[in-house]
């Protein structure tokens, strides 16, 4: 048996050796870098729909420029950001299931607790990296290319927006838990992200439809409500005005259920992996 | 050092393993037999910490493998070599095993030195034969430079010339005072490799063996045939044999080799007609040993 000492040397201390390991799972496969190449694309998407406004605004009479109501770039970009990095989350675990990867990864690295948690950091990390530089490059690139032109919603200052952003970013972070737990659990890609995307998609669609309060109420929990409400403004069905005004949670509170997602499926993850058998 | 014990694993009302127990020691190769659907992979994977067993534990080194924080380097185990994501490189894929056992890109490269997929490192594992997941696979296992060593069906899919590289690796690495199991449904291919064999049939040990002892308890003598029976049964006896007389003639003699009963004859000047050693093939013992455990047979019996 050969020595062992030599190979020690390697890296720092003990605790980063599995999320190093997990890190470099997630940059050897190619489904990483075509989920990022896909939010690179969203921006610079982004960028063509500012492009377009920007010329639309050129084009217009003085009465329509009154009139003109558009979407902001930054916001435009947040839903598929959000499912790029849920469908991230998703593969971290379904891939492994899938190709059987999971029973190699757990016999060398066999602390499943230890496995999740570092995998949970790693994945974490890159969403809210790429939440956070999304958002923001799609607002910078916006800034750059209306300029001095006066259309409303372009002019805000930075400051102003920033928490906005800050908070689509952090709702990015989210849903690649979500996503992440749905994979561990389900075992599944379709599944699992058939789950997210009924969650990010159908169900708020569906929630709004309810009777008042009840839009409202329940609205105010998911996902897409609470990144409004974590800035301080109302529930989509409060501000739509299908709702009183009143219902809904403040700032820390919405920010306290976003987390609160992230534990509840980081938590339905390390149930099922320790669980059940690989 | 592997210590199985009272291990059992119910996958609902099916039990898979009932009660087994058995050691592996170091410095053999430990050949692990049973037919199909015997338990050997469910013993491996509950070893292994995969599967968690319905009462009964396996220790390896003395602990719960589960704990190890770093097993790579204590236990090696190959159980499926298609068991790795296709889209990495060999490469990649050993130093991800590597890295989270704090093992250096230099052994990662020696390893694949040493199971001959150097020339291939950079190339996705997709592509591979599983021939070569199999090498794959067992470079993985070298990887932490491990004492305990676990194998399960590790020739499959291989060549002939891979065959005979995965028996002389298995032999230096008991020889180096390795512990080295080794899974088969197939005698053949342990009586080559192994020291000794632990034979399972539905959940249960059969028996724990070497590949002589085998032999020997399934050994039903050697025919004889002479015009001069009688005298001969007279020399053989005298000799320390036992000797049976058949219907038609024949004797049936235990207790000496064919070269022996020869000389014996030649001796006393007495013609042979036909000598025929009517010991058992390992793989005949095999088969009788798991008869009555032999979960999928194909009609006709």
């Amino acid at each position: 048996m050969t020595g062992l000492s030599r190979r020690e040397g390697s890296g720092g201390p003990a605790a980063v050796d599995v999320p190093a390991a997990e890190w470099l799972k997630l940059r050897t496969v190619r489904s990483t870098w075509y989920v990022l190449a896909a939010v690179a694309s969203f921006v610079v998407l982004s960028a063509v729909f500012t492009l377009y406004v920007g010329s639309l605004w050129d084009g217009l009479p003085p009465e329509g420029r009154l009139t003109l109501r558009t979407a902001r770039p930054e916001q435009i970009i947040l839903m598929p950001v959000q499912i790029c990095m849920a469908v991230l989350g998703v593969l971290s675990f379904t891939s492994e299931y899938a190709t059987g990867m999971a029973r190699t990864s757990f016999t060398v690295l066999p602390r499943r607790g230890v496995v999740l948690a570092a995998r949970a950091a790693v994945v974490a990390a890159v969403a809210f990296t790429v939440g956070q530089a999304s958002g923001f490059i799609a607002f910078f690139a916006s800034r750059l290319i209306i300029g001095a032109r006066p259309i409303p919603g372009f002019g805000t200052p930075l400051a102003q927006e920033f928490p906005k952003i800050f908070a689509g970013g952090l709702s990015v972070l989210v849903l690649a838990m979500v996503g992440l737990g749905a994979g561990a659990v389900l075992r599944s890609t379709a599944g699992a992200i058939t789950a997210v995307v009924v969650y990010l998609y159908v169900l708020p669609r569906f929630v709004l439809l309810l009777p008042d309060p009840w839009n409202a109420r329940i609205g105010s929990v998911l996902l897409e409500d609470l990144t409004v409400q974590a800035v301080g403004e109302p529930p989509l069905a409060v501000g739509l005005g299908d709702a009183a005004a009143g219902i809904g949670l403040s700032p820390p509170a919405a920010l306290a259920v976003m987390s609160l997602y992230v534990v509840v499926a980081l938590a339905a993850a390390a149930v099922a992996l320790t669980r059940r058998d690989v | 050092m592997i210590e199985i014990m009272r291990l059992t694993k119910r996958y609902g009302e099916k039990t898979v393993l009932d009660e087994l127990s058995f050691q592996v020691k170091p410095g053999l190769v430990t050949g692990f037999l049973g037919p199909n659907g015997a338990g050997k992979s469910t013993t491996m994977r509950v070893l292994l910490g995969l599967d968690a067993p319905t009462s009964g534990q396996g220790l390896v080194n003395g602990r719960r493998y589960a704990t190890m924080r770093r097993p790579m380097r204590e236990v090696g185990a190959l159980l499926d070599a298609n068991a790795v994501h296709g889209g990495r490189s060999a490469l990649d894929h050993l130093r991800c095993l590597a890295r989270g056992n704090r093992i250096g890109l230099s052994r990662v490269t020696d390893v694949l030195e040493q199971v001959g997929l150097a020339g291939v490192a950079r190339r996705r594992v997709g592509g591979f034969s599983l021939g070569m997941r199999q090498r794959l696979g067992t470079a993985a296992a070298l990887l932490g430079d491990p004492g305990v060593l676990m194998f399960d069906e590790p020739v499959n899919g291989l060549d002939p010339e891979g065959v005979r590289w995965i028996r002389r690796l298995m032999r230096s690495l008991a020889a180096e005072g390795r512990t080295v199991l080794l899974s088969s449904h197939l005698m053949s291919e342990m009586e080559l490799t192994a020291d000794r064999l632990v034979i399972i049939g539905r959940g249960r040990l059969v028996t724990e063996t070497t590949v002589g002892e085998l032999a020997a308890r399934h050994d039903r003598g050697v025919l004889v045939r002479s015009p001069r029976a009688a005298e001969l049964t007279g020399v053989l006896e005298a000799a320390g044999a036992t000797v049976e007389t058949e219907p038609d003639g024949g004797l049936v003699v235990r207790g000496l080799d064919v070269a022996a009963i020869g000389d014996l004859a030649a001796g006393g000047g007495l013609a042979l007609h036909e000598v025929t050693p009517r010991s058992a093939s390992l793989e005949e013992a095999y088969m009788e040993l798991t008869a009555d455990s032999v979960e999928y047979r194909a009609g006709g019996r």
